[in-house]
């Protein structure tokens, strides 16, 4: 909590505001479609760049459907259609001629259950890397030992690079798959509820990772913890039913919201 | 009571005595294929049986007890009244003097008591014509006398030796030697039959290949002239003379010999040795007399060629069909009947595998493939005709929807988020499958293989259409370029069971090969599948911690 109170002040005398912002991602009426039930309505905001944005809300109110609409995660799912755009630094993520992996370079994630490849920690981390041809061991070495230390795990591990990465603890391979997605230097970072299947220390520090990330990346966060929302993020975008219902700066969502759905959800009311 | 049904137990019961009849069943069988089998290999005592005959004199009969059956007899004073009376099947040997190996005895006709050890029997193990069982008696070297008496032994296992140098001498000039000359021949000749095809045969090119022959012959009758040689010596170490019942006489030439054994007085000791010592002949001799003596050295290797071929050949397809049905073919009525048709394929029978390999891939495929690069070799066909490569290949037919299902139950289970991980870092869906996905998977791969295995190397029916004989003593696997020759016709263990147990010329004889080579067939294709359960576990054990 105390990164909290740190935050709110400084935030008082220095109040975030969406309009001074740099703007990574733009989101501009943006549908989309399970089949025939439409899961996200008309969904239009602005993600600003270096910055912590939360999503929060209810299970199933499709915080993690948009996130995934950041990388194009959904195009696996047959079903889905979508409408509508999203620039990426002003490109359409959408269009024909962008390659999809190409995207997902520049778009990395992290899920909600650490899914580290059955390969060493090394292997793992530097996979990325080897998808784009680079066999130079110096360059794959130091990309490897700076993604760890960025991940936090290096002191951790440095001495076990070649063991199997399935050997780690729940929160030691979450940021291992932190490691191996800003290994490959995104522009973006996306957290899908990074921290739900982690004890709590782990979730600390992972919390404080995100922290220090932000000055690399733009991180985007779906959590269920609102706590956890509080402590991390910049902007915090509140979603209910596939719509986007309040987003703005953190301090002023949690300490002043201005619609009552929000505040009933914050306060614990429902969801 | 009540209570004790209530909880389920006797369900419990149940299912545990239905695992132990498996169990039982399985080591039952096992056991007495081993027993019946490896009884093959022991040095027999001898004995000696008494026989009175019709005519109320007594002929001694000399053999070892080889089986027992009861018959059903009337008693003599009540004819009612029937008894079981054990009647003894006899290996008497000598087959060239009482023409058959084989004597039946009635225990009526003998007196038990009566029966008795032979002393210092010999048996001898002949090339050709089976046992020979009689009393040493002397050695002869163009009728005149070399030795008699009790040094008659040791000089014999001296001869004996000496022989067996000799012949392996020869036999390697037969098989290696002259058979690379021969593969060589063979296919100088077709070379020539290409080039008068394509009425290239004049000139230099004539020259040189009738220069390569004339070194190819002279090379030979070189060969031959040493064999002959050989011969000769083999020839000039004589004969050894026993004395068989009713005071006989049988001449056996030393070359002829195998080895000889004096089962009586042997210790112990000397009887295992002697046990192992078979058991490595077996494993390591060609087969002789219409395979009901010898070893089963080219089956063997012709049991495991063909099953590793079939490895070679099904896992690739199998591993393809099933990911693209389960990654990429679109979930649909097209892809549920793909999936249908690939079990019913399951059970189909194995002899229609046998007959469409023989319709389409001797006939069709093999016969294209004479027309198209071995036109010259006409009319003898190269493919055109049963081999190891067709055999192979309709085995992995029928072996395909094994690892096909399997391999589709193993891509199944990898989680969706390992997937989504390699996605997510930018790989293509084909750079996830083949880093990520595959090697995941091969665990589930390699347990579609050891059914797979397990299938084929037990299957002899498809086989006898498309590739397997009787007799190959060329083995397909040699060391004249290019080493595996998947034209040729070979042998194998399944088959040689079935020949050797009901297609014998001496059925009793063989019974005891049809168990031994039984437990062998068992044992290789137990062996073939640890080799491949060790390689499954090495790779579960990589993967481990993504089962939990």
């Amino acid at each position: 909590m105390s990164e909290l109170k740190k935050f709110s002040m400084e935030s008082a005398s220095d109040k975030l505001r969406l309009e001074d912002e740099k703007i990574a991602i733009e989101v501009k009426d943006w549908n989309l479609y399970y089949g025939t039930k439409q899961a996200l309505h008309g969904i239009t905001m602005q993600l600003p760049e270096n910055r912590v944005t939360a999503f929060i809300g209810p299970s199933g109110c499709g915080k993690s459907t948009l996130l995934r609409c950041f990388n194009r995660m959904n195009d696996l799912i047959d079903t889905v259609s979508v409408e509508g755009s999203i620039l990426l630094h002003g490109e359409e993520m959408y269009s024909k001629r962008m390659d999809v992996s190409a995207l997902r370079r520049r778009v990395g994630m992290v899920f909600q259950k650490p899914n580290p490849f059955p390969k060493t920690i090394f292997e793992n981390v530097c996979y990325g890397l080897r998808l784009q041809g680079i066999k130079d061991k110096q360059v794959l070495d130091e990309t490897v030992e700076w993604a760890l230390r960025g991940a936090n795990l290096w002191e951790e591990v440095k001495d076990r690079l070649d063991d199997n990465a399935l050997g780690l603890s729940g929160g030691q391979q979450q940021r291992l798959c932190i490691a191996r997605a800003i290994a490959i230097k995104p522009e973006v970072l996306l957290l899908d509820e990074p921290t739900s299947a982690l004890d709590p220390i782990s979730t600390l520090a992972i919390e404080e990772l995100i922290f220090d990330l932000k000055k690399t990346f733009t991180i985007l966060i779906v959590t269920h913890n609102m706590q956890q929302a509080a402590r991390v993020s910049d902007y915090t975008a509140f979603m209910y039913m596939g719509d986007l219902v309040e987003y703005t700066d953190t301090d002023s969502l949690f300490t002043n919201p201005k619609l009552k759905q929000t505040e009933d959800y914050i306060s614990g009311r429902y969801g | 009571m009540r209570n004790w049904f209530n909880k389920g137990e006797h369900w419990i019961w149940f299912s545990a005595s239905a695992v132990s009849v498996s169990v039982v069943l399985v080591f039952g069988l096992l056991a007495m294929i081993a027993y019946k089998g490896l009884l093959h290999f022991w040095a027999h005592d001898v004995y000696v049986y008494p026989v009175s005959t019709a005519n109320g004199q007594v002929e001694e009969v000399v053999g070892e007890l080889h089986d027992t059956k009861f018959k059903l007899m009337a008693d003599e004073n009540n004819p009612k009244v029937m008894h079981e009376v054990p009647e003894y099947l006899i290996k008497t040997g000598n087959r060239d003097v009482y023409g058959i190996d084989f004597k039946w005895i009635n225990s009526k006709n003998i007196d038990l008591s009566q029966i008795k050890l032979a002393d210092d029997i010999t048996v001898i193990e002949r090339y050709e014509w089976g046992n020979v069982y009689g009393h040493l008696a002397s050695l002869t070297l163009d009728g005149k006398l070399i030795a008699s008496g009790a040094d008659v032994k040791d000089k014999l296992q001296n001869l004996v030796e000496k022989s067996n140098v000799l012949l392996d001498k020869i036999h390697h000039i037969e098989k290696s030697v002259m058979g690379s000359i021969n593969y060589q021949i063979e296919e100088l000749r077709l070379e020539e039959k290409k080039l008068r095809a394509n009425k290239e045969y004049h000139g230099e090119a004539k020259a040189e290949v009738e220069e390569k022959r004339a070194e190819l012959s002279e090379a030979f009758i070189k060969q031959q002239a040493s064999m002959q040689e050989l011969y000769k010596q083999a020839d000039v170490l004589g004969e050894v003379v026993l004395t068989i019942a009713g005071d006989q006489k049988i001449a056996v030439k030393i070359r002829q010999i195998v080895r000889f054994w004096q089962p009586n007085n042997m210790s112990m000791l000397e009887k295992l040795g002697f046990f192992f010592s078979s058991i490595g002949h077996f494993l390591t001799e060609d087969p002789r007399e219409a395979n009901t003596e010898g070893g089963v050295f080219p089956a063997i290797v012709g049991t495991v060629t063909m099953v590793l071929l079939m490895t070679v050949l099904v896992t690739p397809m199998g591993v393809l069909a099933a990911v693209y049905m389960s990654e990429y073919a679109k979930n649909g009525p097209v892809l549920r009947m793909v999936r249908i048709s690939i079990n019913n394929l399951a059970g189909v029978p194995s002899i229609v595998f046998g007959i469409f390999g023989l319709g389409f891939f001797v006939y069709i495929l093999g016969g294209s493939i004479d027309d198209l690069f071995y036109g010259y070799a006409a009319p003898s066909p190269v493919f055109g005709t049963p081999g190891l490569l067709w055999a192979s290949l309709t085995m992995a037919l029928l072996t395909l929807p094994v690892v096909i299902v399997s391999t589709q139950e193993g891509l199944s289970r990898i989680p969706r988020s390992l997937r989504e991980g390699g996605l997510a870092l930018g790989a293509t869906k084909f750079e996830t499958i083949t880093r990520i996905v595959l090697p995941m998977a091969t665990p589930a791969i390699m347990t579609g293989l050891i059914l797979a295995i397990a299938r084929a190397a037990g299957e002899v029916a498809p086989l006898m259409l498309v590739g397997v004989v009787k007799l190959a003593p060329e083995l397909p696997i040699d060391f004249n370029a290019p080493f595996i020759h998947l034209e040729n016709k070979f042998m194998h263990l399944g088959f040689h069971i079935y020949d050797v147990g009901f297609q014998s010329p001496n059925v009793e004889a063989s019974q005891p090969l049809v168990y031994a080579t039984s437990l062998l067939l068992v044992m290789i294709i137990l062996s073939l599948n640890l080799g491949a359960i060790m390689i499954r576990n090495r790779l579960r054990e990589r993967y481990k911690a993504l089962d939990n």
